[in-house]
């Protein structure tokens, strides 16, 4: 069952919720729900706290300022301190940060594998394995290329542009059914096309007899020798903050998916899984800057699938060219103009279109905790990467105008405004300096405790599980070793169940080999007579 | 475009503001801070009490200057008003952004799980 605060009555309770589970899993996002869907699918009795509230379908009415407000943490004004600053947001919410993201659905580039295998130790899984689980996930969340009669004008002009300049192009697959184009995938889908885990796996899990508990904060791990033996919080009401009962919750096996930013903070504020040294660090984000092109007939930039079509020629360097759409409000936060200007922009709003550029991190930074349940991400981008965000720039502007833009409006401190090759030669030979850039943002923090074959070096061992304490898992984004250079939501459910199955081993006391061979030994070997 | 509504628009910004973590607040409170000085220093009056064509020049001026500080002071100060503005009704029906039919349309196109 999916318990919220009105349901359980929880402004009325006073009494600890104690509770017993085979898995106790924390987060309801990437990580922590296709795990939970797996092992109820498997029999196991699973519960699983989420820290947002829960909001149903119909709640999402494309008011992008009330969204921020209830589905991302602190308003969507996380921030890494850093030149320039980098929003960071991230979900809370039932679905954790798939409710509010773009959708967009890419496996892994095979080198980043063999680079983790290389200098990470991640040598158990062979990338073939690891599309056995992609296709799983891709099968179960409907992953797919969009219409392009939905895709929208702003894909339209970017793939018209790429091609001109010669460059691959083309829609990219994301986890949505039946989509309409409404272009507000992060801000909660109204139509429940896109699949994100509140939609897809969360509701099955529910009905394999998970137990979802909402507006539940964790902010103990139960340990008793070395073992982990389940997780102990508290219930406060996502939008008022009012305390409810405290909650504990025993299980066998306890997995902590609530993300880059919490699992870490969860481990260094019960002081676990700390002998590498490397809890909080190593936070990559893919950091992304925009250009906005103007041009003369109208593009309707808030219709269209949010996310859905790419430049792929620069992955080897670390670049990503990404569209996006976005209703007026989070558009204008993305011209740093002033006053006038900014208006007179933005009454161009109809006939303006976004290219995302997104940055592979090879630099990365660390997360710290602060007083009152608080932290603060140190993130500097690197030198090259700096180079890298500005090559993309360019090749966006290119690309704009390539597709018939009358201008290109960047981020960039002495380039904000590009007329023409002619600018778009000026800021190539540019040195554009870190503090140039107005503002960056990091939609995919990832590496906080990463995953190795060294203890030493690495906070996990490759199934998943802490090298510190036993049955303690980590399933989200912070164990990747590196940044993936591309959406990594589909890594995170896919590596997901591939932990729920390393959870099944442990709990059954099976190895998968056995599991197999138990079920065809029931087969006669002599043929009947 | 709508005129801007200060009171409604301000109460709206300072309620996404208030959402965010505490350094944020005064971050934004700070960029007001040093736009204040900037209008004190020169054109000898705090910004509330400027006419507003003046206004707008001393955020094109911060917005164009080569101090970072400077810039980035214009940028975050305006920045929760702009949400504010471009998130109500009748700003987004003059954008092309009409909710309410796309509420409706949403509605209408609701889909469930199951092949």
């Amino acid at each position: 069952m999916l318990h919220t605060w009105e349901s359980l009555e929880l402004g009325r309770k006073k009494k600890t919720i104690e509770l017993e589970s085979d898995v106790v899993v924390v987060g309801s996002g990437a990580g922590g729900a296709p795990l939970a869907y797996e092992l109820s699918a498997q029999g196991y009795s699973v519960t699983l706290l989420e820290e947002g509230g829960y909001f149903p379908t119909e709640s999402f009415r494309f008011d992008c300022r009330q969204a921020v407000m209830s589905l991302y943490r602190d308003g969507g004004l996380t921030f890494a301190a850093g030149i320039p600053a980098t929003l960071c947001p991230v979900g809370r919410t039932v679905g954790g940060t798939t409710t509010i993201n773009q959708g967009t659905a890419l496996r892994m580039p095979r080198g980043v594998l063999a680079d983790w295998k290389c200098f990470h130790g991640i040598d158990d899984i062979s990338y073939e394995e690891l599309c056995l689980y992609y296709q799983a996930v891709e099968e179960f969340i409907y992953v797919s290329k969009p219409d392009p009669d939905i895709a929208g004008l702003n894909a339209s002009r970017f793939l018209e542009g790429a091609r001109a300049l010669g460059l691959q192009a083309s829609y990219l697959p994301r986890n949505a059914k039946d989509c309409e184009g409404y272009g507000v995938c992060c801000f909660g889908c109204p139509s429940g096309a896109k699949q994100s885990t509140n939609v897809s796996y969360i509701p099955e899990a529910v009905k394999k007899g998970a137990e979802v508990y909402a507006d539940c904060r964790v902010e103990k791990i139960m340990i008793e020798n070395s073992k982990a033996t389940g997780l102990a919080g508290r219930f406060y009401k996502h939008d008022t903050g009012a305390r409810g009962p405290r909650i504990k919750v025993h299980g066998k096996v306890v997995v902590l998916a609530g993300g880059t930013n919490g699992t870490p903070l969860l481990l260094m504020k019960n002081g676990l899984a700390g002998t590498s040294g490397q809890v909080g660090r190593n936070y990559a984000l893919h950091p992304v800057t925009q250009v906005v092109p103007v041009f003369d007939e109208r593009i309707d930039p808030h219709r269209g699938v949010s996310q859905s079509a790419w430049v792929h020629d620069f992955l080897g360097e670390g670049i990503s060219l990404e569209t996006t759409v976005l209703p007026p409000d989070m558009l204008s936060m993305t011209i740093p103009q002033a006053s006038a200007e900014h208006a007179a922009i933005m009454s161009e709003y109809p006939n303006s279109g976004l290219f995302g550029v997104m940055v592979k991190d090879s630099h990365t930074g660390r997360i710290l905790p602060r007083p009152g349940g608080k932290f603060a991400v140190l993130y500097q981008i690197g030198r090259e990467d700096l180079k890298r965000m500005t090559r993309g720039n360019v090749v966006a502007a290119e690309i704009a105008f390539a597709a018939g833009a009358k201008r290109v409006y960047t981020m960039i401190a002495g380039h904000t405004r590009l007329d023409g090759h002619g600018d778009v030669k000026r800021l190539k030979a540019s040195k554009v300096r870190a503090r140039q850039y107005f503002a960056m943002s990091g939609w995919h923090p990832m590496g906080t405790c990463r995953m190795g074959g060294d203890p030493d070096t690495s906070v996990v061992k490759p199934t998943g599980e802490t090298w510190d304490v036993d049955n303690l898992f980590v399933s989200d984004a912070s164990v990747f070793p590196t940044a993936l250079g591309v959406n990594p939501q589909l890594t995170i459910m896919a590596l997901s169940m591939r932990c729920a199955g390393f959870i099944d081993e442990r709990l059954s006391g099976k190895s998968a080999v056995e599991e197999l061979m138990e079920q065809v030994a029931g087969a006669p070997l002599e043929p009947s007579v | 475009m709508p005129d801007v509504d200060t009171e409604r628009t301000a109460s709206a910004a300072a309620e996404l503001v208030c959402r965010g973590p505490l350094e944020v607040m005064l971050t934004v409170l700070g960029s007001v801070f040093v736009l204040n000085l900037m209008a004190v220093l020169t054109c000898g009056r705090r910004l509330r009490t400027l006419p507003s064509w003046q206004q707008m020049d001393l955020f094109t001026k911060a917005f164009n200057s080569r101090f970072t500080l400077l810039r980035g002071a214009s940028v975050l100060a305006g920045l929760p008003l702009k949400v504010a503005y471009y998130n109500q009704d009748d700003v987004c029906r003059a954008l092309g952004f009409e909710r309410g039919l796309l509420i409706k349309d949403a509605l209408d196109h609701q889909v469930s799980r199951g092949r």
